[in-house]
C-alpha cells in the first residue's frame, strides 16, 4: 500500500521526523491566527513540489472528511470559528506527517545505528514499527478462524475481545517472539554494541537541503506574519 | 538463573506486545476522537493499556520493560502525532520511578498492579500542559468546566485497575496453558 502512494523522493529520515515535528507545533500554534491557512498550503505546496502528491491525496483523502466531521461536530458548542480552527488543526496533523507516512523505518533504523543509538533501542523500534500490519492480519485470521466456529465477532463484543480475540493473539506473540529471537540471533545478531557494519544508509542529498530550505523559509515567514498578527 | 537485564527475547516480546497494543487499543479511538472532554481518550485506552501492560510485565518483569513499551508505542505514533510520543514516554518512564521507587522492581504482582494502573493516568497530566502550550491556551480552558474532567480522571484510574486485573485473569490463564510463568 505505502509503496504505491510512495514518490521518487524521500526525504533524509531524520529530516522528515524534524519536518513532523516542526510543521505541527508551528501549525499549533498558528492555528488561531489568519495566516493559518496559508501556511498549511505553504507546506502542501512544498511537500507536492518534492514529490509528494500521491501521499498528499493519499492523506488529504482520509483526513478531509475526518477534519470536516471533527468541526461539525464542535460546531454547535463551540461556533464558526473554533470548529474551523478544530478541524484544521486535524489537517494540520495530517499535512505535518506527509514525509514521514512514506518513510521506511529501516532507513531511520539503518540511520539511527550509523549515529551509535544502543541496538536493543532500534531493533525494538524496527520490530515494533514492521509488526503493526503483521498483527493486524494475525487478528484478521483470529477473528475469521472465530467466525467459521460460529462465534459472533463484533469488535465492540467484551466476550469476544477477551475469550476469542485478546487471549489468542497473546499466545500468538508469545509464539512469534520466541521464533523470532531464534531466527535473529541465528543471523548473528548480538544485543551488546559491538562494531558492526550498516549497509544502504540513507544519505543526506542536495534535493534534502533545499527541501529542508524552502520549509525554513515558510515556517520563518508564516511565524513571522504570526507574530505581526498577534501584535498587530 | 533468571538474568536481572533485559535480553534479546524481551526486547523482541516487548516490541511485537506494543504492535499489538497499538491495534488494540486503536479500536476505541473512533469512538472518542473527535471529543474534547479532556480525559475521555486515556479512559478509553486505559481499557487496553493495564491489560497488555500487566501481560508484558509478567513476561518480563524486569527494570526497564514498562519503559520500552511506552517507548515502542510513542514510535509509531510519533510518525502521526509528536505528542503521543512524549505522552507515552513520560508516562512510562514516571510509572517505572514510581514503581522503581516504591517495590525496587517488578517481582511482586503488587509492583506490577500498580505500574499498570498508574501508566495512563500519569499521562493525563502531560497532555494537560502539551495540549495547553499547544492550544495556546490557559490548563484551565484546557481543562474544561464542570465535574466532568475530575470524573474522567477518576474514571481512567478505575478502567486502568479494572483492565490491569483483567490482565492477571489472562496470565493465570495463559500460566494453566504453559504459556507463562507466573
Amino acid at each position: 500500500m505505502m509503496d504505491r502512494i510512495r514518490g521518487k523522493y524521500a526525504a533524509f529520515p531524520l529530516l522528515a521526523l524534524a519536518e513532523a515535528y516542526i510543521i505541527f507545533f508551528v501549525g499549533m500554534l498558528l492555528a488561531t491566527k489568519p495566516c493559518f491557512w496559508g501556511f498549511l498550503l505553504a507546506v502542501l505546496f512544498v511537500d507536492i513540489l518534492f514529490g509528494y502528491w500521491k501521499t498528499a491525496v493519499f492523506v488529504l483523502a482520509i483526513f478531509l472528511p475526518i477534519s470536516g466531521l471533527a468541526g461539525l461536530i464542535a460546531l454547535p458548542g463551540a461556533g464558526g470559528v473554533k470548529a474551523l480552527q478544530l478541524a484544521g488543526r486535524f489537517l494540520c496533523l495530517a499535512i505535518a506527517a506527509i514525509p514521514t507516512a512514506v518513510m521506511e523505518p529501516v532507513g531511520l533504523v539503518r540511520v539511527m545505528n550509523r549515529m551509535g543509538f544502543p541496538r536493543y533501542l532500534t531493533l525494538g523500534m524496527l520490530v515494533t514499527i514492521r509488526f503493526v500490519p503483521y498483527m493486524a492480519e494475525e487478528m484478521m485470521q483470529i477473528r475469521t478462524a472465530m467466525k467459521s466456529r460460529g462465534i459472533r465477532t463484533g469488535w465492540y463484543n467484551p466476550k469476544f475481545l477477551y475469550r476469542a480475540l485478546i487471549i489468542p493473539v497473546i499466545i500468538r506473540i508469545i509464539n512469534i517472539s520466541d521464533l523470532l529471537t531464534v531466527s535473529i540471533e541465528t543471523r548473528g545478531f548480538v544485543m551488546k554494541d559491538v562494531k558492526a557494519t550498516v549497509y544502504q544508509v540513507p544519505s543526506w542529498s542536495f534535493k534534502d537541503t533545499l527541501y529542508a530550505v524552502l520549509l525554513v523559509l515558510v515556517v520563518v515567514v508564516f511565524s513571522g506574519m504570526g507574530v505581526w498578527h498577534g501584535t498587530g | 538463573m533468571e538474568q536481572k537485564n533485559l535480553v534479546m527475547k524481551d526486547i523482541i516480546f516487548l516490541a511485537i506486545l506494543s504492535a499489538a497494543l497499538l491495534l488494540v487499543s486503536g479500536l476505541a479511538m473512533p469512538l472518542v476522537m473527535f471529543t474534547d472532554i479532556f480525559g475521555l481518550r486515556q479512559m478509553a485506552s486505559a481499557l487496553f493499556f493495564g491489560l497488555f501492560l500487566v501481560i508484558g510485565l509478567t513476561k518480563v518483569p524486569k527494570k526497564g520493560a514498562l519503559l520500552f513499551i511506552g517507548l515502542f508505542t510513542g514510535v509509531v505514533l510519533l510518525f502521526m502525532s509528536p505528542v503521543m510520543f512524549w505522552n507515552n514516554v513520560i508516562g512510562a518512564l514516571a510509572a517505572e520511578l514510581v514503581c522503581f521507587l516504591i517495590f525496587r522492581g517488578y517481582e511482586s504482582k503488587a509492583s506490577k498492579f500498580v505500574a499498570a494502573t498508574l501508566f495512563t493516568p500519569l499521562t493525563l497530566p502531560v497532555t494537560l500542559v502539551s495540549s495547553a502550550i499547544i492550544k495556546n491556551e490557559t490548563i484551565s480552558s484546557v481543562w474544561g468546566e464542570g465535574i466532568l474532567p475530575a470524573f474522567m480522571c477518576v474514571g481512567t484510574v478505575l478502567v486502568s485497575a479494572f483492565s490491569s486485573w483483567l490482565g492477571f485473569k489472562i496470565c493465570a490463564e495463559l500460566k494453566r496453558t504453559g504459556k507463562l510463568k507466573l
